[in-house]
């Protein structure tokens, strides 16, 4: 099917996805969990990460020019399909729905503190309905443009506290065994959500796009790892923990030459970006996997009415910032987890038994059974 | 407030821009489904600005976790 995504384009929309909300709230997390060592986990979350990107290769190289929902009602049958493809719909409109609750937040405690919540939601959901109504070549050709800024603002981002690292706050590595560092990149894992991206796996050219996955998720990971050990390096890992969101904190200490500061302001252009195109990925999924199952043709009439739902889901779901951390914490990657490993091995496991079952009643075989 | 503006707006959105081309292309399932959607949306928006955070998502996949020991 062609839809003008290219391979460049897809890696990039991988990068920005993994990228997404993690570089955030993920580094607080993992010092959280591996305090000194968060930067052992947080490879470890990329290889995890990484592992996960070659089951969903494998899914998505069988589902020939169909999107993930309507593969599973291809594998699974008419009603357990359909119901294995509401719950992803579900899960891809819950995601949106956090990570816009995510970027309110962000925004009203560290920036426009006497804004109201709502506005901002609502605001970022026009840009966010707008995107999904040009469709997936538009927003794609729109992150390749950014996609120079980002890598160039991070480096600004980075390369100036090179001088306030403090490579002793590493130390001791392995303090408290492997099980931290499990741990952490467990959680770290966790936030990814890679699955989503096989909603659009199915429009990349065949050449190149299983690279492309990959080269992308490996990249982005590189980001929040970079991020990380920055964090780590210069704020130090009880500080790191106890942030909300440590990447703006590591923003707030760039200092060039005494006459190049508060450039946080800046740095909040590379999250709102990266976070927009993962809520766009995210939302433009679920809605064109809700059309699928309801059997539109088209689901750009449905996506004003489900935007301003997200920002309704979104303060039904964030009462607090205690809470939210307290169940990305305990609950989020266990519940992640059926949908990126468990639900995903299951239609591997039944394609691959229905390919085999086929196989089997060939014609060639009818000699042999009778 | 500003909840209820944005719900407002989306009402005239879907009412004015969406819904007249489904009317006059006859897809009436679309159409349905977007009154439907619409409407549902509204409900919840009024009743999260009515009674906030009783009714959180978030909470029942909690305690569906920790039935089963996790969280």
């Amino acid at each position: 099917m062609h839809t003008g995504l290219t391979v460049r384009g897809f890696t990039v929309l991988t990068i920005m996805f993994t990228i997404g909300t993690s570089i955030l709230i993920a580094p607080a997390g993992l010092a959280m969990d591996a305090a000194q060592d968060a930067w052992l986990a947080a490879l470890l979350g990329l290889a995890l990460n990484l592992a996960m990107v070659g089951l969903y290769i494998a899914i998505g190289e069988r589902m020939g020019e169909r999107h993930l929902v309507a593969y599973c009602a291809a594998v699974l049958g008419r009603w357990a399909g359909w119901a294995v493809g509401l719950a992803f719909v579900g899960f891809f409109y819950l995601l949106s729905a956090l990570m816009i609750g995510d970027l309110g937040y962000f925004l009203t405690t560290q920036t426009l503190t006497q804004t109201p919540i709502e506005v901002l939601q609502l605001l970022f959901i026009c840009f966010v309905c707008y995107a999904v109504k040009l469709g997936l070549r538009a927003y794609t050709n729109t992150a390749e443009i950014f996609l120079p800024w980002i890598v160039g603002l991070f480096l600004v981002m980075i390369f100036p506290v090179f001088s306030r690292m403090t490579l002793t706050n590493f130390e001791p590595v392995f303090e408290k065994g492997i099980l931290p560092i499990l741990q952490g990149g467990w959680h770290f894992y966790g936030l990814q959500e890679m699955v989503v991206l096989l909603m659009i796996y199915a429009f990349v050219p065949r050449h190149g796009r299983r690279s492309g996955f990959v080269w992308g998720t490996f990249i982005g990971g590189l980001f929040l790892i970079l991020t990380t050990l920055g964090a780590l390096a210069v704020v130090g890992p009880d500080i790191t923990a106890n942030q909300l969101f440590p990447a703006y904190t590591l923003a707030k200490n760039i200092n060039i030459g005494h006459f190049l500061e508060r450039v946080e302001g800046i740095m909040i252009f590379i999250w709102v970006l990266t976070i927009f195109f993962k809520i766009v990925i995210c939302f433009h999924g679920a809605s064109r996997g809700f059309a699928f199952l309801f059997g539109l043709h088209n689901e750009k009439p449905l996506v004003v009415p489900m935007a301003v739902g997200l920002v309704v889901l979104s303060l039904m779901c964030y009462p607090n910032t205690i809470y939210i951390q307290s169940f990305i914490t305990k609950v989020w990657t266990p519940f992640a987890t059926l949908f990126m490993v468990v639900l995903p091995l299951l239609l591997l496991a039944v394609s691959l038994l229905r390919n085999a079952a086929a196989k089997l009643r060939e014609p060639g075989d009818a000699g042999s059974a009778g | 407030m500003w909840l209820i503006a944005g719900l407002l707006g989306m009402i005239g959105w879907v009412g004015v821009i969406e819904l007249p081309p489904l009317l006059r292309r006859r897809h009436w399932r679309t159409f349905g489904l977007t009154i439907v959607l619409t409407l549902t949306v509204a409900v919840l928006g009024v009743y999260q600005c009515m009674f906030e955070h009783t009714f959180n998502p978030l909470n029942w996949i909690t305690h569906g976790f920790r039935l089963i020991g996790i969280g």
